[in-house]
């Protein structure tokens, strides 16, 4: 059902259902696939190529930490083996250190009072960077006292060297440093352990972390940041956070996530500008710090933002390309077929010289322009010949028209129009004739040949339409031209027939009974040639037939001597003459009318006048072939004997 | 109306059946003039299953006798029904075309054995 109504409408709209919102669908879905394919794929890349960088970074900064944390413990072997023993040498030395260390900022010697320099409380000697040079100075209060100080306080305290947080040494260096801090102790005889003497120390500048850091490249817009143990930044581009910020702070996710010593990647938000960025991070282990480098997150999927919006572009162009193409195929089809069916209208409507000339590249449709233009001449042609043939047949039916009514006018005019004819009043005729297509074969006449005598025709060619015509014609002729006074009927019958033999190659023949009455004494004489004898119907109302010498048909026996039968008819008696048209009509079952049926009809309506009489049987004879075509010509002719009337 | 036949060297057989009248005589003068052309001889007509006939189909008969006649040949009709008889004697073609009791009596008059043999 559905499916149906997807196949409805325009070839237009149909291409489109089809095939175009199906397609762009399908592009969508594998666009999709391929997004999810493109992202997934990006955070992996970027997970692994930042987590290296973060590694590679951590572990360059771990180096560089386990490097100068080298320094200080060196400075404590040497202090607890005794080697140096005066103020001079040490100060030459730790100079010499701190110039020749790359890495550091400056090196501390601090010492418990009164140890390594007798009278001395404070003994503090500091070597340290100063605009190119080593300087040095001994660090004592009130500008410094080392005894306060994180660095010398938890090395004592703890005893194992550690790293200082972050802190500025104020009357140190100056500077922000993280510092490196080892205890060392006296060394007793037996060279074990003795008490605590003292803190060796170096200074790592936090601007030279930050400066190796700051020139790490996260990407294009990322950055690096260092926290310290504690979680405070370290480094980060911006200096204002620096040291005085915890990251729980500013982002309390990433700083559970980042638990020291561990490593990840993970989607957050920049701690700086609280904007979605991707954070991967990796310990520095010898300073316990970590090192978090921080992408931004449209960074991380600039290339797959990129690619999803090349894609995007094609799946736009590839499915408008397709809808277009579609669209023109479409319009190729159905503009011609629209203008067929214009141009089938204007045809329909009459218009037959209306000419396609539409150019059509679709073979299909093409083929179909070519039919319907031939389609459209055949018509026009056929239109053509039917006027012609219609003309035709109009004229044939017009002639045939005309050829009815001049048969019909040889035929005698009704016996009532008949007044003037001597006698007739003593004689009731009627007739009627019932061709079965325009003209027809049958005929009859009546006419006095003189005062006293009637003669009556009545016959039937061969055949039928207008051959059969033209022969009832020529017969109906012959009997006016050959009829007179003089002759008999015998002669009359032979002159008649000896014409229409000459005539016999047409193969048609005429039965007919020829009859004369003698209206005065009632004799009636008659010729039968091949024809149904006529019946006699008494005033009693008995049936009889009038059985004379048979004959054959005329225009059949050349020279034939026709013999007659003489009859007296009393007043009161009717005659009924018939052709076989009454007799033999078929019904639709194919039946014949019989002469049964017609006697048993004239006897039943013996009491009728002649006409009426004529009329019944013309009837009847019509209702038994009804809806049957009927296939010869009918008629009947009555004649009712009254006999001579006084005065 | 139907018109069975059967072409023997010298002798052309038609078997007529049914019913001819003014309808069907046109088809029956086109078939059994294209009989009478390809007969050389004689033509028998077997009526004994013809019901009925009128005058344009015996004006048929008449056509196709007297062509027979004019080519020198032979038409003759056999095994009248007395209906189809009746007909014949009224209009007088008993006295014009040949007719035949049935078909032995027809085939011994036309084609005696030994023609028939050969």
């Amino acid at each position: 059902m559905l499916f149906r109504r997807l196949l409805q409408g325009s070839l237009q709209s149909r291409f489109t259902r089809l095939i175009v919102i199906p397609s762009a669908a399908f592009l969508l879905l594998v666009l999709g696939l391929v997004t999810v394919r493109i992202f997934r794929s990006a955070v992996e890349q970027a997970q692994a190529a930042a987590l290296n960088l973060a590694r590679i970074h951590a572990t360059k900064l771990d180096r560089a930490l386990a490097e100068a944390a080298r320094v200080p413990d060196m400075h404590a072997r040497l202090l607890e083996s005794g080697l140096i023993e005066d103020q001079e040498t040490l100060h030459r030395y730790l100079t010499d250190v701190v110039s020749r260390t790359g890495g550091i900022y400056g090196s501390c010697l601090a010492f418990q009072p009164n140890t390594f320099a007798p009278e001395e409380r404070n003994y503090c000697p500091y070597a340290y960077r100063s605009g190119g040079k080593t300087e040095f100075s001994l660090l004592t209060p009130p500008a410094y006292d080392h005894f306060l100080w994180d660095w010398y306080q938890q090395p004592k305290r703890l005893g194992h060297a550690m790293w200082i947080e972050p802190f500025f040494d104020e009357g140190g260096g100056n500077v922000l440093m993280i510092t490196r801090a080892v205890p060392f102790y006296h060394t007793k005889p037996d060279g074990s352990k003795g008490d605590f003497k003292g803190v060796a120390t170096i200074d790592i500048s936090l601007d030279q972390i930050t400066a190796g850091l700051s020139s790490v490249k996260v990407g294009e817009t990322g950055y690096a940041m260092l926290l310290s143990t504690e979680g405070r930044i370290i480094a980060c581009p911006d200096a204002s956070k620096v040291m005085k910020v915890r990251l729980e702070d500013l982002n309390p996710v990433l700083a559970h996530s980042m638990m020291p010593g561990s490593e990840g990647f993970i989607n957050t938000f920049n701690p700086l500008d609280q904007k979605e960025a991707w954070v991967a991070f990796a310990p520095v282990q010898t300073a316990n710090f970590m090192l978090a480098l921080v992408y931004p997150a449209d960074e991380v999927f600039r290339n797959a933002y990129r690619l999803l919006g090349e894609m995007l572009i094609i799946v736009f162009v590839a499915v408008s390309g397709l809808f277009v193409s579609l669209w023109l195929v479409a319009r190729s089809v159905s503009r011609p077929v629209n203008k067929l069916a214009a141009a089938a209208r204007r045809i329909a409507g009459g218009d037959l010289d209306h000419r396609f000339n539409e150019a059509v590249n679709i073979d299909e449709v093409h083929d179909l322009a070519s039919a319907f233009t031939k389609m459209t001449r055949d018509l026009k042609m056929r239109m053509e010949e039917l006027r012609h043939t219609s003309a035709l047949r109009e004229r044939m039916e017009g002639e045939l028209n005309a050829a009815r009514r001049i048969q019909m006018s040889m035929l005698p005019k009704q016996w009532s129009d008949r007044a003037d004819w001597p006698e007739h009043a003593s004689i009731a005729l009627h007739a009627i004739i019932q061709p079965a297509r325009e003209v027809g074969g049958d005929f009859y006449d009546y006419r006095f040949l003189d005062p006293e005598r009637l003669s009556i025709l009545i016959g039937d060619v061969s055949g039928k339409g207008v051959p059969a015509a033209l022969f009832m014609a020529m017969t109906q002729t012959l009997f006016q031209a050959h009829a007179s006074p003089e002759r008999t009927v015998s002669g009359i019958m032979t002159r008649v027939n000896d014409a229409l033999c000459d005539e016999s190659h047409t193969g048609m023949f005429v039965t007919l009974l020829y009859a004369v009455l003698n209206v005065r004494t009632g004799t009636l004489e008659i010729c039968n040639a091949g024809h149904p004898p006529p019946y006699r119907l008494s005033a009693a109302g008995e049936l009889d037939t009038i059985k004379s010498d048979r004959n054959p048909a005329l225009g059949l026996v050349r020279n034939f001597d026709f013999s007659t039968g003489s009859f007296q008819l009393t007043p009161g008696d009717r005659l009924f003459f018939y052709t076989d048209g009454v007799t033999e009509a078929f019904n639709t079952a194919k039946e014949l009318y019989t002469h049964q049926r017609l006697e048993n009809l004239l006897v039943a309506n013996g009491n009728l006048s002649v006409d009426q009489l004529t009329q019944t049987v013309i009837a009847d004879v019509q209702l038994h072939s009804l809806n049957h075509e009927a296939s010869d010509d009918l008629t009947v002719l009555a004649v009712g004997y009254v006999g001579r009337k006084q005065g | 109306m139907t018109l069975e036949s059967e072409i023997l060297p010298d002798l052309t057989l038609a078997k007529l059946s049914g019913q001819v009248d003014t309808l069907t005589a046109t088809e029956l003068e086109m078939k059994l003039g294209d009989l009478a052309e390809v007969t050389k001889r004689a033509l028998l007509v077997d009526c004994s299953d013809l019901t009925y006939i009128n005058s344009a189909g015996l004006r048929v008969f008449l056509i196709v006798a007297k062509k027979m006649e004019t080519a020198g040949g032979l038409c003759a009709f056999c095994s009248l029904t007395p209906n189809v008889r009746l007909v014949f004697e009224t209009i007088g073609f008993d006295r014009i075309l040949k007719l035949y009791e049935n078909r032995a009596v027809a085939l011994e008059q036309i084609a005696p054995p030994q023609a028939q043999a050969a």
